[in-house]
């Protein structure tokens, strides 16, 4: 009996304990939705800034958040797939693979600043883009790297061995069958990965701020400034001690970002429950 | 012909893997050749107490102890909740509201890092400045800690929304490793009459251990390197913290506001630099060690199995 009490008290505390670890998230959501909501309407998402923010929507930011996805996408996807398929399909050294993995795992725990740093030093003035959609999107393609090129990794590994097997069985060489067999196969986890990329990447602000410049417009060149989500988000705070409104325009933009990274991680949660798990960690 | 095309094309997949591979070396050497010309002309005279570029003092030891500082209060408070909650996850909870838990935790996941400071900056901050911060120095405020005016901005504020921040992150770990703990073990232990609770801290918690001491490391490294969580919380006074109610300025804060504009002045590029390289040397470091320790765990115990 005195067990059994002792394990129910336990529980409780512990309980309680979870709640109190799960709870910070509940008065998050609230603030942003008590601060945000009254500005959250189809002129939000639909209209330009004007008058540096305080009338008008947050286009450009919506926009500019999807461009600069699209080309940082662009850049690493096709980098990541050759490599993720030479180290799983070409590469035999089983020593080599060790420690190219290990140096993608330690770009991963890189910390985003320090991307922001040397994308600025390179990108920005050694290579003289300026603030601009180019470093920018460069400077994410890096960071990029580790979760797309290991997600790739582990999808191309769970290609049964049997099927390309019997390719080669068929004649097939090794870099056919990487081709049109295994990529083929694998195709849906490569999706999944870019997906998990883009969640990670769309809550990026760190290296933004020292990478692309403010835009009130969509950017027409590579070379111009690009706002994003999570950059309108900074500039709104930095000049909310001024203008108060800005805090507001800032949850309401907090609360599309929220949602949009939460549908492109659902989205991929659905799609693999278990590829999400290892690369979350 | 087929051949030769084939031998080209597996060139180009090899180069694209070592250029992918090898963008950590490339940011390493460049923070390192950026932070040389400080290390070279001012040595250890960078850890120096006073930071003031309009005069050419570059002593960053006030953004070294920052960080310390409220990563160690984040610590002190995650630690404990995030450990006692996977621990309830794991073995308290009943198997349905176990897989609604751990999604909600995954959530957090989701929370872009400049939200957490947003809500630190319209939340926390007045929260310890109107309630909270009063309290504790009517109370302790004998306590060198807790002395001070009750500010609202500083170690006290960037601590506790960082501790929020990597609560999920020790949550999600330690449930993964304590899931690894062999199930033998437990069962065992219930044969010979030990109860929930003793199972839970003298097997699950003791076995896990190693992991969960990974999970740590890996915040700490996560913590560090935060930038946008603790931006505007912190103060951003480049003084070396001796209470919580003190503001600091921590490592990433300083090159998000000076980096910038340094460029033009080397000496200032150089040591903001350094700070990079610092922080570079500590995440990684800690996030390396940590994953050696979460696969070793994991090769013990599905190896076992």
């Amino acid at each position: 009996m005195r067990k059994k009490l002792k394990d129910s008290i336990a529980s409780i505390l512990l309980g309680s304990i979870t709640i109190l670890a799960i709870s910070p998230l509940i008065f998050i959501v609230s603030t942003l939705i008590g601060m945000g909501l009254k500005y959250l309407s189809w002129e939000l998402v639909s209209t330009y800034p004007k008058n540096l923010g305080r009338e008008g929507g947050i286009f450009n930011a919506l926009a500019g958040s999807f461009i600069l996805i699209a080309v940082s996408v662009t850049i690493s996807l096709p980098l990541c797939l050759l490599a993720a398929i030479y180290l799983t399909e070409f590469l035999r050294d089983r020593r080599i693979k060790t420690i190219i993995n290990s140096l993608v795992e330690i770009l991963a725990g890189v910390p985003s600043i320090v991307f922001g740093i040397f994308g600025y030093y390179l990108f920005v003035y050694i290579f003289g883009f300026g603030f601009s959609l180019l470093s920018a999107s460069l400077t994410l393609s890096l960071m990029m790297i580790p979760i797309m090129m290991r997600t790739i990794e582990e999808t191309l590994k769970l290609v049964p061995q049997e099927i390309k097997m019997s390719a080669y069985a068929l004649g097939a060489s090794e870099w056919e069958t990487a081709w049109s067999v295994t990529i083929r196969q694998a195709a849906p986890g490569i999706v999944t990965g870019v997906l998990l990329a883009i969640g990670r990447i769309l809550g990026e602000t760190a290296p933004l701020i020292l990478t692309t410049g403010y835009n009130f417009r969509t950017p027409q060149s590579f070379l111009e400034g690009v706002a994003t989500l999570t950059f309108t988000m900074y500039e709104y705070i930095e000049l909310g001690a001024a203008y108060p409104e800005l805090m507001g325009k800032a949850a309401a933009t907090g609360i599309l970002l929220i949602s949009i990274i939460l549908l492109v991680d659902f989205i991929t949660l659905y799609l693999s429950k278990k590829l999400t798990k290892t690369i979350l960690i | 012909m087929r051949r030769v095309s084939e031998r080209i094309g597996v060139h180009v997949l090899r180069v694209a893997c070592i250029l992918a591979s090898s963008v950590i070396v490339f940011i390493a050497i460049a923070i390192i050749v950026g932070a040389l010309p400080i290390l070279t002309s001012r040595g250890l005279e960078l850890f120096s107490r006073t930071w003031d570029p309009n005069s050419g003092k570059y002593g960053i030891l006030p953004f070294i102890a920052g960080s310390l500082f409220v990563v160690g209060v984040a610590l002190m408070i995650a630690i404990p909740i995030g450990v006692l909650s996977a621990l309830f996850v794991v073995e308290y909870s009943p198997r349905k509201i176990r897989e609604f838990l751990e999604s909600l935790f995954q959530v957090n996941f989701s929370i872009p890092s400049v939200i957490y400071g947003f809500w630190a900056l319209v939340f926390i901050v007045p929260l310890l400045r109107e309630s909270i911060q009063p309290f504790l120095s009517s109370t302790l405020g004998f306590i060198p800690l807790f002395s001070g005016k009750p500010r609202g901005f500083g170690v006290m504020a960037a601590g506790l929304v960082l501790a929020i921040m990597i609560t999920p992150l020790i949550v999600a770990i330690s449930i993964e490793v304590m899931k690894l703990v062999p199930e033998e073990l437990k069962l065992s232990a219930y044969a010979i009459g030990a109860s929930k609770t003793e199972v839970a801290f003298k097997i699950t918690l003791r076995v896990a251990f190693p992991g969960i001491a990974a999970a740590i490391l890996l915040s700490l490294g996560r913590a560090i390197g935060e930038t946008m969580a603790v931006l505007w919380v912190t103060g951003n006074v480049a003084i070396i913290p001796k209470s919580l109610f003190d503001p600091c300025y921590v490592l990433t804060s300083v090159l998000v506001n000076e980096f910038g504009a340094s460029v033009g002045d080397p000496y200032h590029t150089s040591a903001l630099f350094a700070v990079a390289l610092i922080l570079l040397l500590i995440s990684v470091v800690f996030v390396a060690i940590s994953k050696m320790i979460i696969l070793h765990m994991e090769r013990k115990f599905r190896g076992r199995k």
